[in-house]
């Protein structure tokens, strides 16, 4: 009352209100709602094709809007290209991984730190000073986001030399790299064994402290979706057909009648 | 002498072409067709200059310019620095509507861009038409007696800018600039979602590809006494482009290999075979073209430079363990 509210304060970092995408006369999204607080793990779940991914391309920006509205820290991304809406602290993976494979993994995550960069073209042509002092405080930073991922032997390393699993870690210290309060993960498990799959929660609980981040994550593996996630949002047909805290949406019947079926 | 010093600048400004080309084609990933456009943009703005400019401010009685003099090689240096600046603008103008063009599009595009200024300079009267311009030497006196020194001075000069070509691309490559546009080509949805701006990182290299061009035109211009519409035609653009794509796409030391290799090829077959087989020149190079798409489609050196090679790294600790040894 006293004072004025820290910017952050009280403002989510992500909210979607009656975010529709259509596609000609194919309707993938519609009238998605959501609203994401700091620190939140919220995992978006449905069958094949509910729209999941469309979800993501909409709020980095690959997807314009058909109707809606779509704020990243209390800003609005209508009209932002994918790269400022980034700059506002949106990262993402892929679910198919696209990295930039003919390059070093050490520069995977360089290129990530692009933004905050800002030195012109004659710097890098004249080597001023600036650009040396640049370039040596963001290959640090980027050696020190490989080694959170276990990567930090691989720096020179090609990086679609790597193994599977190592490529999907890659992805994430590269999207850390912008340094995002909302880090969104599309099947961040998948192709994992359960092995694996457990390392990555313990990974992606680090980074989430350490990075204080929020997490949006598309998953399949409904065991790794109950134990990372607060809160869940199903999706079936575009649609959100629950919400609810794990154990919530697995007794909903609804969500039970999207993954098995309806009985007739 | 003055023979060797005439191909080194001749090889040196075909190198100074691929280089810049080779920031657009290899590194940025972005096959463009049009890079003669751009070379024709500066010589034909270089030639401006030195015939109006130049040859224009001699008053009215005298001859001609004087070579040499101190304002002649200030026009010399104007006429470079336009040469930049013009075809650094027409790589703006191209780039723009360039960047929704893709693969075998945007190749079409400036493909056509290339022809358009050819055509443009051959209707255009103010600019010789199919005559082409007369370009005034500015920098030396150059007749029987001085041949030698001019081409020394010139070879020199050429020479050095295209070092400088190479050393500013190479830098520009190894920065974030050359970080955003290969990660570009690599993936563009993931460079864009990782934070780079897709259209200035696409613009900064045809502009800086085209300006370099523009010097190589300027560059070109001024050492012919002559330029003429018809010699920025698309062989000459497929020309380059064969030292581009033999040296490796993304391969700045690459190119300049591939470049010195071919172009002695080509004056070997041009000079000193039976003048029947010379019109096999083309074939030639389609032939060394195909033969190496098909056992080494990645060009000589791939995506990297000399000095990452094994063969250089061998060569080099060799040469260390040698010194540490004695």
């Amino acid at each position: 009352m006293s004072t004025a509210p820290a910017p952050s304060a009280g403002v989510p970092v992500l909210e979607m209100r009656g975010v529709t995408k259509r596609f000609g006369g194919l309707t993938a999204v519609e009238g998605f709602e959501a609203r994401l607080g700091e620190h939140e793990v919220v995992g978006l779940i449905g069958p094949n094709g509910a729209g999941k991914t469309t979800v993501f391309n909409l709020i980095t920006g690959v997807y314009e809007l058909t109707a809606g509205a779509i704020a990243v820290r209390g800003r609005d991304t209508k009209g932002l290209r994918p790269d400022q809406i980034t700059s506002l602290g949106v990262a993402r993976t892929f679910q198919n991984i696209r990295l930039f494979r003919r390059m070093s993994v050490l520069e995977n995550v360089q290129t990530a730190m692009d933004l905050r960069l800002g030195y012109g073209i004659l710097a890098s042509v004249l080597r001023t000073r600036r650009f040396r002092e640049r370039e040596r405080e963001i290959t640090e930073k980027s050696r020190a986001l490989l080694d959170l991922v276990g990567l930090a032997d691989d720096a020179d390393e090609r990086a679609g030399a790597l193994a599977y699993g190592e490529q999907r870690r890659l992805e994430i210290a590269r999207a850390l790299a912008t340094d995002p309060r909302l880090l969104i993960l599309d099947e961040p498990a998948a192709g994992m064994n359960p092995q694996e799959t457990d390392e990555l929660g313990e990974m992606l609980h680090v980074i989430r402290k350490r990075h204080d981040l929020t997490l949006l994550l598309i998953e399949h593996d409904m065991k790794f979706v109950m134990r990372m996630c607060e809160r869940i949002i199903v999706l079936d047909y575009g649609r959100i057909i629950a919400t609810g805290t794990p154990a919530e949406v697995r007794a909903n019947p609804a969500v039970i009648a999207a993954y098995l079926g309806d009985e007739e | 002498m003055a023979f060797v010093l005439d191909h080194l600048v001749h090889l040196s400004i075909l190198v100074m072409l691929a280089l810049s080309l080779n920031l657009i084609n290899g590194f940025a990933g972005m096959f463009s067709l049009g890079h003669h456009g751009f070379f024709a943009v500066g010589a034909y703005a270089a030639a401006v200059v030195v015939f109006y400019g130049a040859q224009g401010s001699v008053p009215a009685g005298e001859a001609a310019v004087v070579a040499g003099s101190a304002s002649s090689i200030l026009w010399f240096v104007a006429s470079l620095v336009v040469g930049i600046v013009a075809a650094g603008i027409f790589g703006f103008i191209v780039g723009v509507p360039c960047l929704r063009l893709r693969g075998d599009y945007l190749a079409i595009a400036t493909l056509g861009f290339g022809e358009i200024v050819r055509i443009l300079a051959q209707n255009t009267e103010a600019v010789g038409g199919a005559r082409g311009m007369e370009v005034s030497y500015l920098l030396l006196e150059r007749d029987v007696d001085t041949q030698n020194e001019y081409a020394l001075l010139y070879a020199i000069l050429v020479v050095a800018l295209t070092a400088v070509t190479f050393v500013f691309i190479r830098n520009l490559i190894r920065s974030r600039h050359g970080r955003s546009l290969v990660s570009i080509r690599e993936d563009e949805v993931a460079a864009e979602l990782v934070g780079i701006n897709l259209a200035r990182a696409k613009l900064m290299a045809f502009v800086v590809g085209a300006a370099f061009a523009g010097l190589a035109g300027a560059l070109y211009a001024n050492y012919m006494t002559q330029i003429e519409p018809k010699e920025f035609n698309l062989i000459k653009g497929i020309y380059i482009l064969l030292f581009v794509v033999l040296g490796g796409m993304g391969s700045l030391t690459g190119t300049i290999i591939a470049g010195f290799v071919l172009y002695v090829l080509d004056k070997i077959v041009l000079n000193l075979m039976p003048q029947e087989i010379q019109s096999l020149r083309e074939v030639l190079f389609a032939l060394i073209l195909i033969i190496l798409m098909i056992s080494r489609p990645q060009g000589l050196l791939g995506h990297k430079e000399l000095a990452d090679t094994r063969f250089w790294q061998r060569l080099f600790r060799r040469q260390r363990g040698l010194k540490e040894s004695s």
